[in-house]
């Protein structure tokens, strides 16, 4: 279930091998690219992009949990997967969906008056995949209490 | 919903931090828990009754302004 907040190693190197592929799919897809094409340029530098974070927040984790003492480890792993914690990044999940859902319905408003019709359809149907996949998500959970 | 869990653990000289290493939650929880700002689930409170040898009901007390 979402926000338990247990980082295992093997979601580390998860992450580590994603952001490697990503990574290494935006140097080398940027070589083909030709000069003119600058949004497909900017694509490949967000696969980079995101391959890189992705690779550094997998080696922090790594680092930090081979750094810290046994006894420290315990106390983040309790502090993470403390009920209360748990509570409160619920709440603060369900509060920033409520945003999103806000924000992506104001997009299309600001996309329309940009002009930017492709995008503000984006944008909506960002805000229906968003509140579809809320009614997937009660439907399941419905099931599951 | 009130409880009595400061109460119970001064009484026995009891830290928070001890405390809450004991049940595995950290030290914010026992003190939201001190000042009524968080309800336990039902398997935390199971664990405090156990810990301090009393009932749930020993510890926390229901109100009906709560629901």
């Amino acid at each position: 279930m979402l926000c338990k907040g247990k980082t295992k190693k093997t979601t580390c190197f998860i992450m580590l091998l994603v952001g490697i592929i990503s990574l290494a799919y935006g140097l080398i897809g940027i070589q083909g690219v030709p000069d003119a094409a600058h949004a497909q340029a900017q694509l490949m530098g967000m696969f980079s992009g995101a391959g890189a974070g992705l690779i550094s927040v997998a080696i922090f984790l790594l680092i930090r949990s081979r750094i810290l003492s046994p006894e420290k480890l315990k106390q983040k792993e309790i502090e993470s997967s403390d009920e209360r914690s748990i509570a409160v990044r619920r709440a603060a999940m369900s509060v920033s969906w409520f945003v999103a859902l806000l924000l992506f319905g104001l997009l299309c408003f600001v996309f329309v008056a940009m002009d930017m019709l492709v995008a503000s359809y984006f944008a909506l149907a960002a805000m229906y995949v968003q509140f579809f996949a809320y009614l997937v998500a009660q439907k399941v959970y419905e099931k599951k209490m | 919903m009130k409880n009595r869990l400061e109460a119970l653990r001064t009484q026995r000289g009891i830290k928070q931090e001890e405390l809450a290493a004991a049940l595995s939650v950290s030290r914010q929880t026992i003190s939201s828990l001190e000042n009524g700002r968080y309800n336990p689930s039902i398997t935390l409170a199971m664990k405090l009754a156990r810990y301090f040898g009393l009932t749930v009901e020993d510890i926390f007390m229901y109100e009906e302004e709560d629901n």
